[in-house]
């Protein structure tokens, strides 16, 4: 077994307290689960699948959604489910396709932890299901044009915003907070990077002049979005939502770990960047620099390398034995050296320039 | 045990090749991503065990004159006090000390970036 038997929070024999408590938040008479289904995957929370039949009120009728906890052993970088509703709620209100939300309980005694429920959504969010479909030719380029618009439509969310006052508001620049707190986590991984620290303090010294705060989602990538007969159904998995330059989404998107392993379709493995460039200028007022996204994407490189170091680390400290999780933390040497070329690649290309 | 670097690798190149013989293919459809993973980590202690130390070759080029170990010059690097200013070749050496640690966690990625 990949990992070690994790310990479940909701029990699909003991559901009464659940619909009692989902029977006042919907404003119904009664709510029956006629079933609850562990979905797939769920590394850093569990998802439910809940068939239920509403009796009364504005919701009257049969549901599928979705309820959300934490896993046993939740990535210290992620937001409870409390607050990521909180962010879901803010971003459903800003016209960004999401899953409705329906409600979130702080309450650990109705299912045995906080949990957050909303609607279920048609569709796929495997990401090599996605990138490797052979329609992708097809459709990828409308797909990145829409995720763009998404994406823009979050950015138009500035602090602040009293339902986000847990999201702490950065006290420098966007980029020298982030590589401030890859730092910090750094600090508790055991075994010394000094390629990783090569490239934060690239970051740090290179960081772009102009920055500004919107809300960002933190982890926009293929993987972590729904695709329905090649059209998007909503944007998931908002645990890692921020205050940040927006352009930090858009390296996220676009950073060769995040494709896949198509490398030539470089927004999110699914189409050309021009794309994703296009649907996000055309929502917002704030059109997109491209020449500091390949800073953003080093960064974002860099972030993923600091998250394989820490899912390693859970098995090295012995939270949680896992040889899943011990090779996750080797694969920084690869991260790290992407993270390097990029550099050279980028200082390169600014040397080109600059004798034109 | 005498020779216990020999012992070992002989132990793990036999054990590689009867698990990826006689009992990786026969396992059940849940079990082949555990599978895969299993296989992988044994090939990776085997490398680990015939490759040259990267570490240490790093630290003889750029630590040798910072305290002499890895973990010294990372927070070298953090504090500045080693850069591309004091250490001309620090990033070459940094990619070199990268690919002794692919050829033995992931020898086919290099492959794949250089092709």
């Amino acid at each position: 077994m990949a990992h070690a038997t994790r310990p479940r929070t909701l029990d699909p024999e003991r559901l009464q307290p659940l619909e009692s408590w989902l029977a006042a938040v919907v404003s119904a008479s009664r709510v029956k689960v006629t079933r609850a289904e562990l979905l797939p995957g769920g590394a850093i929370g569990e998802n439910w699948r809940l068939s239920v039949h509403v009796s009364g009120g504005p919701r009257d009728g049969t549901h599928d959604w979705v309820l959300r906890t934490d896993a046993s052993t939740r990535v210290p970088l992620s937001h409870d489910r409390i607050s990521e509703f909180a962010c879901l709620e803010v971003a459903h209100g800003a016209g960004v396709t999401v899953p409705e939300p329906i409600g979130q309980c702080a309450d650990p005694d109705v299912i045995g932890a906080p949990f957050m429920i909303v609607d279920h959504l048609a569709g796929t969010a495997q990401a090599r299901r996605i990138v490797r479909d052979p329609a992708i030719a097809r459709f990828g380029e409308s797909l990145a044009e829409r995720l763009g618009a998404e994406l823009a439509r979050l950015h138009a969310v500035r602090p602040r915003r009293p339902e986000l006052g847990f999201l702490a508001v950065p006290s420098t620049s966007p980029a020298r907070q982030q590589v401030a707190e890859m730092r910090a986590h750094l600090d508790s991984v055991s075994a010394p990077r000094p390629a990783l620290e090569y490239v934060l303090t690239w970051l740090e010294r290179n960081e772009p002049a102009d920055q500004r705060l919107v809300l960002c989602h933190g982890d926009y990538r293929t993987g972590n979005y729904m695709v329905d007969r090649a059209s998007l159904t909503g944007i998931l998995d908002w645990e890692f939502a921020h205050w940040g330059d927006p352009h930090g989404d858009v390296g996220w998107f676009c950073a060769r770990c995040w494709r896949f392993g198509a490398d030539d379709r470089e927004a999110g493995g699914i189409a050309g960047r021009a794309a994703f460039y296009r649907g996000y200028d055309s929502a917002t007022e704030h059109p997109l620099d491209p020449a500091v996204v390949p800073y953003w994407e080093i960064l974002a490189t860099a972030r993923w390398a600091v998250i394989a170091l820490m899912q390693g680390e859970r098995h090295v400290s012995g939270a949680e034995r896992s040889v899943e999780l011990l090779l996750t933390g080797l694969m920084a040497s690869e991260i790290e050296f992407d993270a390097l070329s990029d550099i050279t690649a980028l200082e390169h290309t600014g040397r080109r320039a600059a004798h034109g | 045990m005498a020779e216990d670097g020999r012992m070992a690798e002989a132990l793990l190149e036999v054990a590689l090749e009867t698990y990826r013989d006689e009992i990786q293919p026969d396992l059940p459809s849940a079990s082949r991503y555990a599978g895969a993973m299993t296989g992988n980590a044994i090939a990776i202690a085997l490398r680990s065990l015939r490759q040259p130390d990267a570490a240490a070759r790093l630290v003889e080029r750029i630590a040798a004159d910072e305290a002499g170990d890895l973990a010294s010059l990372a927070r070298a690097i953090r504090a500045g006090t080693v850069s591309d200013t004091t250490h001309g070749h620090l990033r070459n050496a940094l990619m070199e000390y990268l690919e002794g640690e692919l050829a033995i966690t992931n020898p086919r990625f290099l492959e794949r970036r250089s092709s």
